[in-house]
């Protein structure tokens, strides 16, 4: 491996070697705790995977939001992405937990493509870009045809074999 | 009256006060000045010279006169003009806009007409978003009851209509950098961020047209001189983008009713509305600054001062159209024979006339409000 690179992580630009607790301190966010994840598990039954092995590790409130739930209150679900190009496995890991919370607390999730961004970020995006920044253009701020792409992707990743093995693929590597 | 200390002069987007020097405006905003051949241009399309042509209301333009070549060549040309609808419409908004309806008629264009509820609403502290989109549509029924064509007009709320806009401002705004649009707004880094942003929307309606129809369209904006530094960055970056730069064409203030600086919303005794029931506004008319002098006897003697009457200044840009009437009505003021008390009351009754008509007017716009919203590309 190569020299010891500065870890970079903003919104922007994620490379070096991360170091996931020296992000938590310097985000000032919490660990997922064992007592968190008990928590978790009387509503999910079993952990998901992610939570198991430690795919998502550093929250904010989501102590609270669980307060909130159990109190009998509903909670909705946001993520997004920023569509610059063909999605990749390590994109699906959020999506495909954020299914899962869906399914478990039976949440709306809204779901940003902020292809404005992107544009507006990137120099070598514009206004004759390609793939699918232009499709969600074409499709409307609703991105209508970005989300017709965004399921066909997971469509093709539908069998359940064969969605685990790529997801556990995909875990390993980003364990490593 | 003794001469009174020049005012300092403010001329911002989002505050007109002091004594406005327009000389001194035209030289500091780099335009250039109205001419006779851009004025006889303009009045040969369209079949007359319009009273605010003859009455220099247009002080100042930036290539009026290619937008006139380009017509004259036989090319599409359009039109683009707008408000900040923050309350109620008076007099002076429409000068502009009585302007646009002899234009859209002289030379068949599209006129986009742009309600900036997002600006009003990023700048005032006391405007919520709801009640800038409100006065959106309210305002519109003033623009309905100019006149203007409904197939040809589209009028944009920033907000309502985002999704008409949205995705040529975002072409604009990343042709626009933070240090242009602080340096050129003045803004501070204690503003808000949407401020920042505004800009591109306002600026993006210059191409809107041409977007639109997939060919490069001249426009042509006829507004007050205090929305130049919008068209300053427009034009800087039109030509990167591929379009024209926008064409401008600058009018005068209407003054207020009381001495100096312009008819202001926010001074509600110095202005009349379009809303204000006829006899009010004849109350406001009655009560205004005048060119008189402090006694009658003085002013037979000495005559009365139009130059300096905001009250002749209305009959000038508004309600006189007839200039064989105006020079006798200046005459008569000058030579003591006609009293301010007389002439006021003239205006006023005028005043009251065109108040009723244009009541009329702007509550049958309620039933056509629809057919002038901008519509999605056909």
């Amino acid at each position: 491996m190569a020299g010891k690179e500065a870890p970079v992580v903003t919104p922007w630009e994620v490379k070096g070697k991360i170091d996931y607790d020296r992000l938590m301190e310097r985000f000032g966010t919490e660990p997922i705790t064992p007592e968190l994840l008990e928590r978790i598990k009387r509503h999910t039954g079993r952990l998901h995977h992610m939570l198991r092995r430690g795919v998502f590790y550093s929250h904010r409130d989501l102590d609270a939001i669980l307060d909130h739930y159990e109190g009998g209150g509903r909670f909705v679900l946001y993520t997004g992405r920023g569509p610059s190009g063909p999605v990749h496995l390590g994109h699906l890991v959020p999506w495909t937990f954020t299914r899962h919370l869906q399914k478990i607390f039976g949440s709306k999730l809204f779901f940003q493509f902020t292809d404005d961004e992107r544009m507006l970020i990137r120099d070598d995006i514009d206004e004759e870009g390609h793939g699918l920044y232009v499709d969600c253009l074409e499709g409307g701020i609703d991105c209508r045809e970005c989300h017709a792409r965004l399921a066909e992707t997971v469509n093709r990743f539908r069998g359940r074999h064969r969605r685990r093995r790529l997801i556990r693929g995909g875990v390993e590597k980003m364990l490593e | 009256m003794t001469d009174q200390e020049r005012q300092e002069m403010v001329v911002t987007p989002w505050e007109v006060s002091g004594d406005i020097d327009y000389n001194k405006l035209i030289e500091q905003f780099g335009v250039q000045h109205m001419t006779q051949s851009i004025a006889d241009r303009i009045a040969e399309h369209a079949g007359y010279m319009h009273m605010q042509l003859r009455r220099g209301v247009y002080i100042s333009h930036r290539d009026t006169d290619w937008w006139l070549d380009e017509y004259e060549k036989g090319n599409k040309v359009g039109l683009y003009t707008g408000r900040g609808p923050s309350g109620h419409v008076h007099l002076g908004h429409l000068l502009p806009w009585f302007f646009c309806k002899y234009l859209q008629d002289a030379f068949d264009a599209d006129l986009y007409f742009q309600m900036t509820d997002d600006e009003k609403f990023l700048h005032r502290e006391d405007l919520t978003l709801e009640e800038a989109i409100r006065l959106t549509y309210d305002n519109s029924l003033d623009v309905i009851a100019c006149g203007l064509d409904p197939e040809k007009t589209h009028i944009i709320s920033d907000s309502d209509h985002i999704q008409h806009i949205y995705k040529l401002g975002l072409k604009v705004a990343k042709r626009i950098t933070f240090s242009t649009v602080k340096a050129v707004f003045g803004l501070t880094n204690s503003d808000n961020i949407g401020a920042i942003w505004h800009p591109a929307l306002q600026a993006m309606v210059c191409f809107l047209q041409s977007d639109r129809e997939g060919k490069n369209t001249p426009c042509l904006i006829p507004a007050a001189i205090d929305q130049d530094p919008y068209w300053r960055i427009t034009r800087d970056i039109a030509e990167k983008l591929g379009y024209y730069k926008p064409a401008q064409i600058h009018a005068k203030f209407l003054p207020g009713l009381a001495e100096g600086g312009k008819m202001s919303a926010s001074q509600p005794e110095t202005a009349i509305f379009t809303t204000d029931p006829p006899k009010v506004a004849a109350k406001k008319v009655m009560s205004s600054f005048t060119g008189g002098r402090d006694t009658v006897e003085e002013q037979r003697r000495l005559g009365g001062r139009p130059e300096v009457c905001n009250v002749y200044a209305y009959y000038y840009f508004l309600f006189e159209d007839d200039d064989e009437a105006l020079r006798e009505r200046e005459l008569a003021c000058k030579s003591g024979s006609l009293l301010c008390g007389e002439c006021k009351k003239q205006l006023a009754d005028r005043v009251k006339a065109f108040l009723v008509d244009f009541q009329a007017k702007r509550e049958k716009a309620k039933e056509v409000l629809d057919d002038f919203l901008i519509k999605p590309v056909e």
